[in-house]
């Protein structure tokens, strides 16, 4: 026997938004009266309005000028409204609501369709579940109204027009719970409402009360479809949402497996039945992890992080395989576990043979980038950024090489600096200068090197460290070269006279 | 290609080597991807122009792809400071940076889109302020490798030359034995075979003169003193000569030198034989290098 549930969340998109007010000041409710505005072409329109905003007199569809005369100035919140996020939320709330039931569907703009048949059992009976529902959307903070009947029709009438929160309409109760109920409640055209208004029929009983034959010729088709659906003598299915998961593939072994090559050669074939699994699915990988299960150490997880979706089993295997064979198989190996999580879509290609174009090269660095990352660490790959600063040791950052924003910085100064040495010193060598004044180029610097004569000088640039930092010295930098042709870049504290040797040409 | 045949003019002889090439990548199994040159113009021509004929390529000759070119430096002018070793080495970083930059340019010609530069080795890492001007284009490329042992770096830098995206290798080259040098020669031919045409540059300590390997060319870089008295704005003029000690597959070029003057806006130049000695050479007139 049959049995549905509908979900109905009258102020869906209202809470939606509360929550996300809530969460973002931390926890501190805002206490106004909510309003979601709307703009088209006519101006800004009142779409939403919480309970506070309705006593008042808002109602949906008035423009916001009148509504903000309604209410008091500084009571009431406006933000936009969003169909397609509260959408996507809704979707999201059916994905929560799967522990209820394994076939739940989404009735936009702001209720669920649930196939409860046998789910009952699980929970004890169909009030229990329906107070269990309730229950846990009262703890997510939704205003709801719950109804559970034979079929979608009766649940989703009851729902929305029934006397009660939670209702359970028994099997053979469908037709007398919906006696009472207007028009509206069978999911019909406003126009079919409008018609039958006409004839002075509002009561779902009195349309039940009709000639059947009479209805489709002066009603529509449609009316008698959705009568017939609400009373279960039609078939009405609904869409239900899938969920993501991730896909897996495992083999168990008969006993603890200890020969690594027997663990590896399940391995490998395990990579081929996954990338098949993702070429049907055409999608990509992201992140990889093959999972050991030993019989007595716990199970051993191996990552391995993509820096672009890839089922190419070929390059997963070259990356995967160095792991596994490092890895301590303890006793040995009961089970292994391959997981790709998360993916991506990556469509199927005409694989061509000749040409090679630059977006092969790009593919083709991401996985030399996959390799390279995989053995020396995420640190052992990076780029180098130029940061924003006149200061020589700090104006370079060094970012991961797969990450974003992998374009280096691009010096705005209005003014040009000199060049800079290719060789920095870090840290900043001391050295001991011989000079004519105290500012003035050096004559003679004493160093690692040995004492060098300087034959040439080029400067002083002066750099001063940045004001937001103290205690940062003011530098005059010269670039010198001595008498056996090394070129040294050497600066001098101001403040406190001492020479520095910074970084080197030759 | 029927384009490509039309564009070259002249004898029959040149079309057939043309297409001699041509049939000999598709055998090979090659990518259809053609190469401006089949070697790295270095920018200075006197050496481009000893080392023509090089390769298969006609005129222009330069730094052969898919091979390994050695770098030794910086030396002193002169016999080799016994003390330079404790002291640890000094690459050439300007020539280096100068070549990485010839060989990413001329990976892009033809196709749009560049080839990454690989540096492998915290020693070989040019600080990234030093590419202002006409390196900027190179920093963007450049990816930095910091293998934690020698067993890691080599695989690097193997890896790297056999993958058809890189366009050069620059690495720390220290103590290389023969056998390892032969590999990483292959692979750097293995690269040139798959599309890549990448070039390696290794460095190494002067003093390590006496070391042999199976490296394409061996360059030993020697410090040179830049004469005259530059004014105290002009940039920093560095100079080295450069002596192509072993050159394989040719006794004949062995032991030519040229010197190189570092500080230009297009980056190292090769300084003429007759001016080395004047002083101010090269600068003269330049004056304020970044003014304008």
């Amino acid at each position: 026997m049959k049995r549905a549930l509908c979900v109905y969340l009258p102020m869906w998109s209202i809470d939606l938004v509360r929550r996300r007010m809530v969460a973002a000041s931390r926890g501190r409710r805002d206490r106004r009266a909510l309003v979601l505005v709307e703009t088209d072409g006519h101006g800004q329109r009142v779409a939403r309005c919480c309970a506070r905003a309705r006593k008042a007199g808002v109602t949906t569809g008035m423009t916001l000028a009148h509504a903000r005369a309604l209410m008091p100035i500084d009571g009431v919140r406006l933000e936009p409204f969003e169909p397609e996020r509260d959408d996507a939320a809704l979707r999201s709330l059916a994905r929560w609501a799967m522990r209820f039931s394994p076939v739940v569907a989404v009735d936009p703009p702001d209720g669920l369709l649930l196939d409860i048949t046998g789910c009952d059992r699980l929970f004890g009976g169909d009030r229990r579940l329906v107070a269990r529902v309730g229950e846990a959307l009262d703890r997510l903070g939704f205003a709801h109204r719950v109804a559970a009947g034979p079929t979608f029709g009766v649940a989703w009438a009851v729902a929305r027009f029934g006397g009660q929160a939670r209702a359970v309409v028994a099997d053979d109760g469908a037709t007398e719970a919906m006696r009472p109920l207007p028009i509206a409640s069978l999911r019909v055209a406003d126009e079919t409402v409008e018609a039958l208004d006409e004839v002075g029929v509002t009561r779902v009983g009195e349309v039940l009360a009709l000639p059947r034959s009479t209805l489709p010729s002066r009603f529509g088709a449609e009316l008698l479809l959705r009568i017939d659906q609400a009373l279960g003598s039609a078939i009405e299915t609904i869409e239900p949402v899938r969920p993501s998961l991730p896909v897996s593939v495992e083999r168990v072994f008969d006993g603890p497996a200890t020969q690594a090559e027997a663990i590896e050669l399940a391995a490998h074939e395990l990579l081929g039945e996954l990338c098949e699994k993702l070429a049907r699915r055409e999608s990509g990988a992201r992140r990889v992890t093959l999972e050991l299960d030993r019989s007595d150490l716990g199970p051993l997880a191996l990552t391995v992080t993509l820096s672009r979706a890839s089922r190419d089993a070929g390059h997963l295997w070259a990356l995967l395989r160095p792991r596994l064979e490092r890895a301590d198989h303890g006793f040995g190996v009961e089970r292994v576990m391959l997981q790709a999580w998360p993916i991506e879509r990556l469509a199927h290609e005409q694989i061509s043979r000749w040409h090679e174009g630059p977006r092969d090269q790009e593919a083709e660095l991401g996985r030399l980038l996959d390799t390279l990352v995989n053995r020396l660490g995420q640190r052992g790959v990076t780029r180098a950024s130029v940061v924003q600063t006149h200061v020589p040791e700090r104006a370079c950052r060094r970012v991961a090489a797969t990450g974003a924003g992998t374009s280096p910085g691009v010096r705005t100064d209005e003014v040009e600096a000199p060049p800079r040495p290719p060789l920095l010193l870090t840290p900043a060598e001391k050295i001991s200068v011989t000079a004519l004044t105290p500012d003035g180029p050096p004559r003679r610097i004493g160093w690692s090197g040995g004492q060098s004569e300087v034959t040439a000088s080029l400067g002083p640039e002066r750099i001063a460290g940045e004001w937001w930092r103290r205690g940062e010295p003011t530098r005059d930098y010269f670039a010198v070269q001595d008498d056996r042709g090394r070129w040294l870049w050497v600066y001098h504290e101001l403040e406190t006279g001492r020479w520095f040797l910074h970084g080197r040409w030759s | 290609m029927r384009s490509e045949c039309a564009d070259m003019e002249g004898s029959p002889e040149a079309v057939r080597r043309h297409l001699r090439e041509v049939i000999r990548r598709v055998e090979q199994g090659g990518s259809e991807v053609r190469l401006a040159d089949s070697c790295v113009p270095t920018g200075w021509n006197a050496v481009d122009s000893a080392l023509a004929n090089q390769g298969a390529g006609a005129g222009i000759g330069g730094l052969a792809r898919g091979a390994v070119h050695e770098w030794l430096g910086i030396g002193e002018h002169g016999t080799e400071a016994p003390s330079e070793r404790e002291r640890g080495w000094i690459l050439p970083m300007s020539l280096l940076m100068h070549l990485a930059a010839r060989a990413i340019r001329a990976a892009g010609e033809g196709e749009g889109g560049g080839r990454a530069a690989v540096w492998i080795g915290s020693r070989c890492w040019p600080s990234p302020s030093s590419f202002a001007g006409v390196y900027a284009e190179l920093l963007g490329r450049s990816i930095f490798l910091e293998p934690r042992d020698r067993a890691s770096r080599l695989w690097a830098i193997e890896l790297c030359l056999r993958s058809g995206a890189i366009g050069v290798v620059v690495a720390d080259g220290a103590r290389l034995g023969m056998a390892e040098s032969r590999r990483v020669q292959l692979a750097a031919e293995a690269g040139l075979a798959r599309g890549g045409g990448g070039i390696g540059l290794l460095a190494r300590p002067a003093w390590e003169c006496g070391a042999i390997s199976a490296a394409a060319t061996r360059w030993m870089v020697r410090r040179e003193i830049t004469p005259g008295s530059a004014s105290s704005h002009s940039p920093p003029r560095p100079r080295w000569s450069i002596e192509l000690s072993r050159c394989r597959g040719s006794a004949s070029r062995s032991g030519a030198r040229w010197v190189l003057e570092g500080g230009d806006e297009t980056g190292v130049v090769c300084v003429p034989a007759d001016v080395v000695d004047r002083p101010g050479s090269a600068a003269d007139g330049r004056g304020f290098a970044r003014s304008a």
